[in-house]
Formats: structure tokens, C-alpha cells, sequence
């Protein structure tokens, strides 16, 4: 079965990229949201099997999108993997908890994403 | 003879005078006073041409100084050269006092100021305030270019948290678009593979000094563990196996005997090894050797501790010019522009081993090699 992942990330060549690369290496549909209103709406819609979350992002940010995904019983299942620019963000992130499986710091290799993916979703499958 | 108190450390180091008067017996007379106070003259100099050359030469730790000389230059313009040349301190010894002169005299910030005819009491109690005030001014100035530098640092660390996520953030799209050409195109063309992997390469490095930049930023939190630092270098050491070809250097190692233990932050002080170590390699691109020794050390009178654990890596490099050496501690300052230092490693080091109540000392011969230290204190 093809899975579905959503990026959440207004940096829109970012996903861009992303998209393209790992649709070329793997089987995952990939799903683009540049703004934190527009993901939460899309992953109550699609149910990604997975979402990649951006934390800084202009009016909603990741953070916030977060609480909300969790909140609503139709997305808390969903596997979390955050993204951050900022190598200080890591502190942060852990002090999530379980409301996040992963993250991951940009500049980031295909592969290494592609990993880390794979690893979340056959630990929460 | 006069009221002052020496510390005994003084009292064991004789300080130096050079005793500028260009007439003989008045020369004689105050060298015989600067002995019976307990000083040494460390020289004479009778015109202000030879005064300039002789505190250059000497480096004494004071000038006694007439104003009026035989040759062109008089005390005042000899004691302005020094002032500018040296960290001198300069007293004047004349028997002038009118108000011109003394205008002019204060113009070169003397140390004091002494009338002729003078007695032993009165320049002892003269030469031993300037000689106080001097040392106060020396350390004074160091604290300040120390500040300066920390907040130098500080500021570099706040300007760059706020600039990591502007800059890796495109990062991200360059490293994303160059696996995209190089899966749509480095079989087409072995040339475009090699232009690619380039492309990737400046990335990680673009990546890597943000990364460095941003530990001035982090708040000095330690998560502190007992580490064995031998194991904790030799574990350093290992890194390099794969990153440089040391073909042509010897690491040679000399632990200390007994067990060490010290309470530090396993990361940071890996980066502070990281950093000296890669410096030391760096400076011996045809080779040399690389000596590591840990020691114990009985604390100086600055610190705390009951015992202080000494790390030494010392090269047998192309060394550090005097000049250089006053600036390697500032960020930035790098002289490997060729093979792209970043000029971070030595400042920050120095800050990770400061938070750690420690000090990052650094020695160096021009031509003969360098030697670093690091010294941390036992808990
Ligand atoms: N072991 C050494 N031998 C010679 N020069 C050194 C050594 N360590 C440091 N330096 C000098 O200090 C400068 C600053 O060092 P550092 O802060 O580590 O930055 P970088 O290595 O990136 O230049 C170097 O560029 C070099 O000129
Ligand atoms: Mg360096």
C-alpha cells in the first residue's frame, strides 16, 4: 500500500524538493501544506500516515498546529516528525514527549529522511 | 628608610630600573640609592637615542628619566617614544620644575614626578607607587580586553541564533536541489556528479560553521559526568583516523600514571580536544610530532581548587608569530584561509573551558612549534 506523508513547511521550494526526492527513492505519496492552518485541515481530510512538521512558519506555527493535531481525535494518531532550522530547537522538541516520535534538523539528506520516516512508521504501525 | 610594604614575591624579584642622566657623578649618586632601596639597574643610558634603545633591549621594569640630555632628543621625547613602544612606566628625575616643562612632561603620563636634590626616602616611596599603579594598569587593561571579548562573543552568539534559521533554511532547499539533479543527471555526465557532490560539500561546511556558531549562543548549562580525561583523548584521537591522513605525523602520548577523574561535559570538552588537536595537525603539513600529556599540577594562587589536571597537546609545527598570538583567541581570526578555517576553534575552546572553571593557555615558538594547555580543575 502506498503511504501517505504530509509536509507541513512554508518554505515552498523545501517541500518542492522534498516531494520530488523521496517520491523518486521510495513509495510514499507525499502531500504538500505550506501554511499551519491549511495542514491541519488537510490531515483531518487525507489522514496522512504520517506528517513532517515544521516549527517556525508565519501565523500558525508548528507548535500550535501540534496541539491541535493531538487535540482532535481524528489526527492524535497520527505520527509526528518535526522539522526545525534551528540545532536549539532539540531541547525543545524532546520536551514534547510522546506527542512527537522524531525530528529532524535542516540542511537534511534524502536518505537520512527517508530513514527516519521509515523507522517511525513501522514503530507506530 | 621609608614605610612600604612588599609581598614576599617581590621582595625576591628585584625590579629593573634603567637610570637616564647624562651627568656622571648625579648618575653614580642615583644608582647608589636605587641599591640601598633594593632595586637593580639594569642599565644607564646618558642621551635619549641610547634611553629608547636601552629600554627596548632591557625591558626594564622602570625608567628613571632627566629631562635635560646631551643630543638632540631630550627626556620628554625619549619618554613619549618609550611610552608608545613599550608598556614602560616612566618617572622623572629633574631638577627642573618650571611650568612649561612640566606641561610638556605630562603629555607623556609619567608615573611621577621627582625634584632634585632627593633623598632615598622620598624616591623609594615615589618609585614603588608607580611601579603598583603600573601593575594595577597592566591587569586592569587585560580584565577590559577580556571583557571585550566575551561580549564580543556574546554578541556573535545572540546575532547568530537569530540568523541560523534565515540561513539553514535555504540550506535545506540546496542540499533538496542538489540530490534532485544528482539523481536526474550525475549518470549523464560524470562531470555534473563532481559538480554536484561539490555543491553538497559547501553545504555541509555552510552548515557546520552555523552549527559552531551557534554554541556561543547556548547557555553555559554542563551536564557534567566523572570522566578519565586519557580515555576521553584517546577516544578524540580516534576521530582522525578517518579524517585526515596522518601518515607523516607520530602521536606519541604521556598520561599520568594514577587514575584521573574530572567532573566536565563530555561533548564540549570532545570539541575542545576536536579543535586543538585538528590545529596541531594543521600546523605540521609535512609532518611532525604530536605529543599529549596529562598531569597533575599544584593550583596557583588564582584558583580554588586543591589540584588542577593539565592536558597538553603540543606540535612540532610552524608555531604562532608574536603578533598572531595576541589575536587567535578572537573569533574569526584565522590565517588558513586556503583550506577554509573558520577561525572559531581557538575562541570557543577557550570559552568551553572557561565554563568549566578552567583555562586554554596557548605557547608557541615561531618556527619551533606550539603548545596548548588545558587546565581544569579536580572537584
Ligand atoms: N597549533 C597551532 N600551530 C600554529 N598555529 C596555530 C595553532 N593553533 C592555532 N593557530 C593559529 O590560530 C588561528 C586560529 O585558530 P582557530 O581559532 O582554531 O581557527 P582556524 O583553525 O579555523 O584558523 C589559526 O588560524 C592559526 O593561525
Ligand atoms: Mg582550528
Amino acid at each position: 500500500m502506498m503511504e501517505k506523508i504530509l509536509i507541513v513547511d512554508d518554505e515552498e521550494d523545501f517541500c518542492y524538493f522534498v516531494k520530488k526526492n523521496l517520491e523518486a527513492i521510495s513509495n510514499y505519496k507525499i502531500i504538500i501544506a505550506t501554511r499551519g492552518r491549511k495542514g491541519i485541515q488537510i490531515a483531518r481530510k487525507e489522514k496522512p500516515d504520517l506528517i513532517l512538521l515544521d516549527i517556525m512558519m508565519p501565523g500558525i506555527g508548528g507548535l500550535e498546529v501540534l496541539k491541535k493535531l493531538k487535540g482532535n481525535e481524528k489526527t492524535q494518531n497520527i505520527p509526528i516528525i518535526m522539522l526545525t532550522a534551528k540545532d536549539e530547537d532539540k531541547s525543545r522538541i524532546k520536551a514534547l514527549g510522546s506527542f512527537c516520535d522524531d525530528y529532524i534538523i535542516k540542511p537534511v539528506e534524502n536518505l537520512v529522511l527517508k530513514g527516519k520516516i521509515h523507522k517511525v512508521l513501522s514503530i507506530t504501525k | 628608610m621609608a614605610e612600604v610594604k612588599y609581598s614576599i614575591e617581590e621582595k625576591m624579584k628585584k625590579k629593573q630600573i634603567l637610570v637616564v642622566e647624562d651627568e656622571r657623578i648625579a648618575a653614580e649618586d642615583i644608582k647608589m640609592s636605587l641599591h640601598r632601596l633594593g632595586y637593580a639597574v639594569s642599565g644607564a643610558a646618558i642621551s635619549g637615542k641610547e634611553a629608547v634603545k636601552k629600554a627596548e633591549d632591557l625591558q626594564p621594569d622602570l625608567v628613571l628619566m632627566d629631562i635635560v640630555l646631551v643630543g638632540e632628543m631630550d627626556g620628554i621625547e625619549a619618554s613619549a617614544l618609550i611610552r608608545s613602544r613599550f608598556d614602560i612606566p616612566i618617572v622623572y628625575l629633574t631638577a627642573y620644575a618650571d611650568k612649561k616643562m612640566l606641561e610638556r612632561a605630562k603629555v607623556t603620563e609619567p608615573f611621577g614626578y621627582i625634584l632634585k636634590p632627593f633623598d632615598d626616602k622620598e624616591l623609594c616611596s615615589i618609585l614603588e607607587i608607580a611601579l603598583y599603579k603600573h601593575k594595577m594598569e597592566r591587569k586592569l587593561k587585560k580584565t577590559q580586553q577580556e571583557l571585550i571579548q566575551s561580549e564580543k562573543l556574546a554578541a556573535l552568539g545572540r546575532f547568530s541564533s537569530g540568523i541560523a534559521h534565515e540561513i539553514k533554511n535555504p540550506l535545506g532547499i540546496i542540499l533538496g536541489g542538489s540530490e534532485f539533479l544528482e539523481m536526474k543527471l550525475s549518470r549523464v555526465d560524470p562531470e555534473i556528479k563532481t559538480a554536484i557532490k561539490k555543491i553538497k560539500e559547501s553545504t555541509f561546511r555552510a552548515d557546520r560553521i552555523v552549527k559552531d556558531l551557534l554554541k556561543f549562543s547556548r547557555p553555559s548549562i554542563l551536564k557534567t559526568e566523572r570522566i578519565d580525561p586519557n580515555g576521553l583523548i584517546r577516544e578524540t584521537l580516534s576521530l582522525f583516523k578517518y579524517r585526515t591522513p596522518l601518515i607523516e605525523i607520530k602521536i606519541k602520548t604521556h598520561f599520568a600514571k594514577e587514575k584521573m577523574f574530572l567532573e566536565i561535559d563530555k561533548s564540549q570538552m570532545q570539541q575542545v580536544f576536536f579543535n586543538l588537536l585538528l590545529n596541531a595537525i594543521e600546523s605540521m603539513p609535512n609532518g611532525g610530532l604530536l605529543m599529549i600529556k596529562t598531569y597533575k599540577m599544584a593550583p596557583s594562587e588564582f584558583s580554588f581548587a586543591k589540584k588542577l589536571c593539565v592536558i597538553e597537546i603540543a606540535d612540532t609545527g610552524e608555531g604562532i608569530s608574536k603578533k598572531n598570538l595576541q589575536k587567535i583567541f578572537e573569533p574569526f581570526f584565522t590565517t588558513k584561509r586556503e583550506i577554509k578555517g573558520t577561525g572559531l576553534g581557538l575562541s570557543m575552546s577557550k570559552m568551553l573551558v572557561n565554563n568549566h572553571n578552567g583555562d586554554l593557555v596557548i605557547e608557541s615558538k615561531p618556527g619551533k612549534g606550539t603548545t596548548a594547555k588545558i587546565i581544569l580543575p579536580f572537584c
